[in-house]
């Protein structure tokens, strides 16, 4: 069964689902908004939960002026920052066996791995992305448009803690387009009035925003290669440790 | 860092002469903005005649040694014919003592350099560098045309073309501000361009150039933080770039500690400069054709009017290497840094604080202080490493 929400897509940053992308202090390139966001005009309600619908379109101007952060009161936004990262971790990625390194999450990961998630917290630090105290670098490498086929996950080495200075935030999720492709980063609205938002991720981006408030729905736009994704949240340990981050223990 | 014990003073040294730079025109094509040329929009073009007289004037002067570096400079070398070289090369040549070991070089911005270059390059063995400041978001802030547009894209075809023909080039990057929190994105773009062998030179405060991007507060600490993860970089990914500063820091330290530290910038006629209109420098090369009534402009002499001979003689050619040497002598006595510096760059001294008898500049701090400290902590933290290592295997052992 699917049904059509009306929308009223002149609060698209309402309180109780308003979204807020902007880039990141690093970001090599030029940032064009209008290119990269995308909301729809309604979503469907499926006996599995919603999902937008596929007619996604430019926001006009005064949506793009309150997703971007320019026109708002600050009340309980979901603010999601857009970073890049460089090549050469891209590169790296390409040398892990991550068929062999298919297990779950904190058991059995592989030591190039390990390294490899060491190097790309060096370089979260490095730029400043606040990075979870103690975190889990899931892969994630699906079909384009299918759910993840397999995932490979694990602690960097040693559960690495925060070192002084470096940023550190309670909730972060990180998404890294680590493809060949534009993939979407869809934003479901709490508010079903509200429209959803897409952000074109290009290779070599990356997003953060807070954890379980990112909802990273599968959007392929259209493409035709694998999607190659890296999350990084907390991990398990510091979920479990966290009332506001575990929805186990806690509720 | 242990206080050097060098005994030589590097000023005394007798001269010998190792570069000779020439001024073929003042000219550029690009109109960078920390570029420190004051003229390069003049478009005066040195005369057979002058170029005849600075080789006359070199080669028969009493401080040339056997070999010599010819640099092509001070204005954008490429927008000079390619005849022009190569008459000045056959001239050059022609006019040599026969045991000296000539060779020619240039640095350019590239965006002139087509197939003609390219072969004229493979024919003479000419060196080249190419001035690209990384990938083109930050290229682009600094590196433009004069109605401001961004030159990366014609500077890396320009790059393809000397790659295509198999020539072999350094390159320089200007760090500025900007530069210094994206380390990983020059580093892929040097690396991804195939480009292995790097210097930095920095946003400098020098002649035309009277602000640096670099003076700010915590520039220091964000510059360290920079040089800190390039050579991380470096260090996971060997054997794919080299870098002038870490390297020549290495050399410096792993040297005897009573080697002197040769410093040509420092030495009279170490470095000769002649402009296009055969005004004779020397030391550093950045002072020639800046304005300064205290040092007569830094003309010392010129080819057509008693060439290097009579610069000895002249007040102002005294007056900066009084202050040079008095300044080398405060850097002995005074810098921890001396036995891998050797003084700095006397023209950094003159345009931070407007003449040569003093020590510390930000150039110093940062290209000099700040590489040094980053290696020497590289390397200690390496040998601690190795010892817990080795410690870890030696408990092994004895289990
Ligand atoms: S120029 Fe600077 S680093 Fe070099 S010796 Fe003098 S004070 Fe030290």
């Amino acid at each position: 069964m699917t049904s059509i929400q009306p929308v009223d897509p002149a609060k698209p940053t309402e309180r109780g689902g308003g979204v807020i992308v902007r880039p990141f202090s690093h970001y090599a390139g030029h940032w064009r908004a209008e290119q990269k966001l995308r909301v729809h005009s309604g979503a469907k309600l499926k006996m599995h939960g919603d999902a937008p619908r596929d007619d996604w379109r430019t926001p006009r101007d005064v949506e793009l002026s309150r997703l971007t952060g320019g026109d708002t009161d600050g009340a309980d936004l979901l603010v999601v920052e857009v970073f890049t990262f460089p090549n050469h971790l891209r590169n790296d990625s390409w040398g892990l066996n991550l068929d062999s390194d298919q297990v779950s999450a904190g058991s059995g990961v592989s030591q190039e791995y390990r390294a490899f998630a060491a190097r790309l917290l060096e370089y979260l630090e490095f730029i400043r992305v606040p990075v979870n105290r103690t975190c889990t670098i899931r892969a994630e490498i699906s079909r384009p448009g299918g759910g993840p086929s397999w995932t490979a996950a694990g602690p960097p080495a040693g559960d690495k803690v925060a070192s002084d200075g470096r940023p550190v935030a309670e909730s972060t999720t990180i998404m890294l387009n680590f493809g060949f492709e534009p993939r979407g980063v869809v934003w479901a609205n709490q508010d079903p009035s509200c429209p959803w938002v897409r952000l074109a991720l290009e290779p070599g981006e990356a997003c953060f925003g807070p954890f379980r408030q990112m909802q990273l729905v599968q959007d392929t736009l259209g493409m035709t290669e694998p999607d190659f994704n890296l999350i990084v949240e907390p991990s398990e340990s510091e979920q479990h440790a966290n009332k506001d981050l575990c929805g186990v223990c806690h509720d | 860092m242990e206080r050097n014990s060098l005994s030589s003073h590097q000023a005394d040294i007798s001269p010998v002469i190792d570069l000779l730079v020439i001024q073929p025109t003042p000219f550029c094509n690009l109109d960078c903005d920390y570029c420190y040329l004051p003229n390069r929009g003049d478009r005066r073009k040195i005369d057979p005649d002058t170029l005849r007289r600075i080789f006359k004037a070199v080669f028969e002067s009493e401080f040339l040694g056997r070999q010599l570096g010819i640099v092509w400079h001070a204005g954008e070398p490429t927008t000079m014919p390619i005849e022009f070289y190569r008459t000045a090369f056959a001239l050059a040549e022609q006019s040599k003592p026969e045991d000296l070991a000539l060779t020619h070089s240039i640095q350019t911005n590239a965006v002139l350099i087509d197939q003609a270059w390219c072969d004229f390059v493979l024919e003479t063995g000419l060196q080249v560098g190419v001035s690209v400041d990384g990938p083109a978001f930050l290229h682009d802030r600094h590196r433009k045309t004069r109605s401001g547009a961004g030159t990366h894209a014609r500077t890396l075809r320009g790059i393809r073309r000397l790659q295509d023909n198999g020539i072999d080039f350094h390159a320089i990057c200007v760090l500025t501000r900007d530069s210094l929190d994206y380390p990983d994105e020059i580093f892929d773009f040097f690396a991804d361009n195939n480009i292995g062998q790097i210097g930095f030179n920095i946003d400098e405060i020098e002649g035309a150039n009277h602000d640096s991007t670099l003076t700010g507060v915590g520039t220091d600490t964000l510059f360290r933080r920079f040089l800190r993860r390039f050579l991380d970089l470096l260090k996971q990914h060997p054997g794919i770039l080299s870098v002038r500063e870490f390297d020549d820091t290495m050399s410096a330290i792993a040297a005897d500690e009573n080697a002197a530290i040769y410093n040509h910038q420092v030495m009279p006629f170490g470095i000769v400069s002649v402009d296009a209109d055969g005004n004779i420098s020397t030391f550093s090369p950045e002072l020639l054709g800046q304005s300064s009534r205290t040092y007569g402009d830094f003309a010392f002499g010129n080819v057509h009017q008693g060439g290097l001979d009579d610069v000895e003689n002249n007040a102002a050619f005294q007056k900066t290497r009084r202050e040079i040497k008095a300044g080398l002598s405060r850097c002995r006595e005074t810098c921890d840094y001396y036995g891998v510096c050797g003084g700095g760059a006397p023209s950094n001294k003159f345009f931070e604080h407007g003449r040569f008898d003093e020590t510390e500049t930000m150039y110093c701090r940062l290209t000099k202080m700040a590489v040094t400290d980053i290696v020497i902590s590289d390397i200690e933290a390496d040998l601690a490493q190795h010892a817990a290592e080795f410690v870890t295997a030696a408990g092994g052992q004895r289990a």
